[in-house]
């Protein structure tokens, strides 16, 4: 049961911001700069904690690889279907499985699930060609559904060395979700406006983009962008770290109240905030008596909670499974 | 330690974890932790590593499954099963 709220009650929700929750596909470093930034936090509230410890939990946080877990939760939090997204971090950070492993651990789970998680896989532009065929073969073969970017790694998502991938998405009609705002320290912040993505979105006015936590950081130049460039929308992802600072309620409720519903879809950036809460909660959050969304009209709800994400993913979106070889037998 | 100890002493970690005096002085059974006590996610790292030195028990996850929307009485109650299980 999702809390008692007629905002609630019945209207599907489609998940736009997941990831698998491995260590396979979320690296050690990555979690590592994590905890570090959370063990001054608590220092400086009196409170030393070993990042080690830190470390320990998070990493506890992350045992999920096949998906079940999630499915559990989008099930009690009335979550229909989920966006497993890949970030490529392999550029960076030293990972166990190769780029192209990684796409098929994800087309494995998708493709055991296809009414519940669709794949956006993930390039860094670095990885030049093979990451482009890559891609290619994951959305004509796999039916992977978008692209997933992260420019933490160090790149603009308006770099050259994309447009290939931003020319596939053109021709197959597939968004492109990309994070903004800060991450882990141990990635760059240059590039964490979503004002990088601009130049991208005007030369690509066929392509969506979909600003990864945009109603939450950097906020005025995600609801500016969204206002103005017709292919450029936002998800509420990260919010659970939010609500809790006073007045913050008051402060983000007005990126939903500006004409922009048709703008911003739901996520919830699973698995990363699962010591604050499941999904359900955060759900709850949104839409319980006194939520963010809770007074938002029916129409704008179920863009924002279905509709936009449905608009923006291609028809038929559906991973297959890879072909049994006489070797899997 | 009795059930009432041990609902006590969650009540007064939970109330060393706030930073607000007045939430502090208001705390109630039936009160959300984030929307009525302003709990944010680095307190209620807090408080869980704090249940975990006093009492030498990890809190569990069902504790969390609600994280900061849970209410004080379901908070305590899960602390003072973990503790009980223990023993």
């Amino acid at each position: 049961m999702l809390p008692s709220s007629p905002a609630a009650v019945s209207r599907p929700l489609l998940d736009v911001h997941t990831h698998l929750a491995s260590l396979d596909y979320i690296p050690l470093p990555f979690i590592e700069g994590v905890a570090h930034n959370l063990a001054a936090s608590l220092a400086s509230r009196g409170m030393g904690i070993p990042a080690a410890r830190l470390i320990d939990r998070l990493v506890g946080s992350l045992q999920d690889p096949d998906g079940s877990q999630q499915l559990a939760e989008m099930a009690a939090a009335g979550i229909s279907r989920s966006v497993l997204l890949i970030a490529d971090l392999t550029w960076v950070f030293k990972s166990p499985l190769s780029l192209e492993e990684i796409f098929v651990a994800h087309r494995s789970v998708a493709a055991r699930h296809p009414d519940r998680f669709v794949v956006f896989g993930g390039v860094d532009p670095r990885w030049g060609r093979d990451g482009i065929e890559l891609f290619e073969r994951a959305v004509a073969e796999w039916g992977f559904a978008g692209l997933k970017l992260y420019p933490p790694c160090g790149y603009s998502p308006s770099d050259e060395g994309l447009f290939p991938l931003y020319e596939i998405c053109a021709q197959r009609g597939l968004p492109v979700l990309l994070h903004t705002g800060p991450t882990s320290p141990a990635l760059s912040f240059a590039f964490s406006s979503p004002f990088h993505v601009d130049e991208a979105a005007r030369r690509f006015p066929t392509v969506n983009f979909i600003l990864a936590h945009g109603a939450v950081h950097h906020v005025e130049e995600a609801v500016m962008l969204c206002e103005y460039r017709p292919n450029v929308h936002m998800d509420l992802s990260g919010l659970q770290g939010k609500l809790a600072v006073e007045g913050a309620t008051g402060y983000y409720s007005h990126v939903f109240r500006r004409g922009l519903s048709h703008k911003i879809l739901f996520g919830t950036d699973w698995p990363l905030f699962r010591l604050q809460g499941d999904q359900k909660s955060f759900v709850g959050e949104l839409l319980g008596a006194g939520g963010l969304l809770a007074d938002l009209p029916g129409n704008d709800l179920d863009l924002i909670l279905c509709r936009n994400c449905e608009r923006l993913l291609p028809a038929g979106a559906r991973v297959t499974p890879a072909p049994v070889t006489s070797s899997d037998r | 330690m009795g059930d009432t100890d041990l609902e006590a002493r969650m009540y007064e970690l939970l109330a060393s974890c706030l930073s607000d005096r007045k939430a502090r002085q208001a705390i109630r059974p039936a009160m959300i932790l984030r929307r009525d006590l302003g709990l944010d996610s680095v307190q209620l790292l807090m408080l869980m590593f704090k249940f975990e030195q006093e009492f030498g028990v990890e809190m569990p996850s069902s504790a969390l499954a609600k994280g900061a929307m849970a209410t004080v009485e379901e908070l305590v109650q899960t602390g003072v099963e973990a503790v009980r299980g223990r023993s």
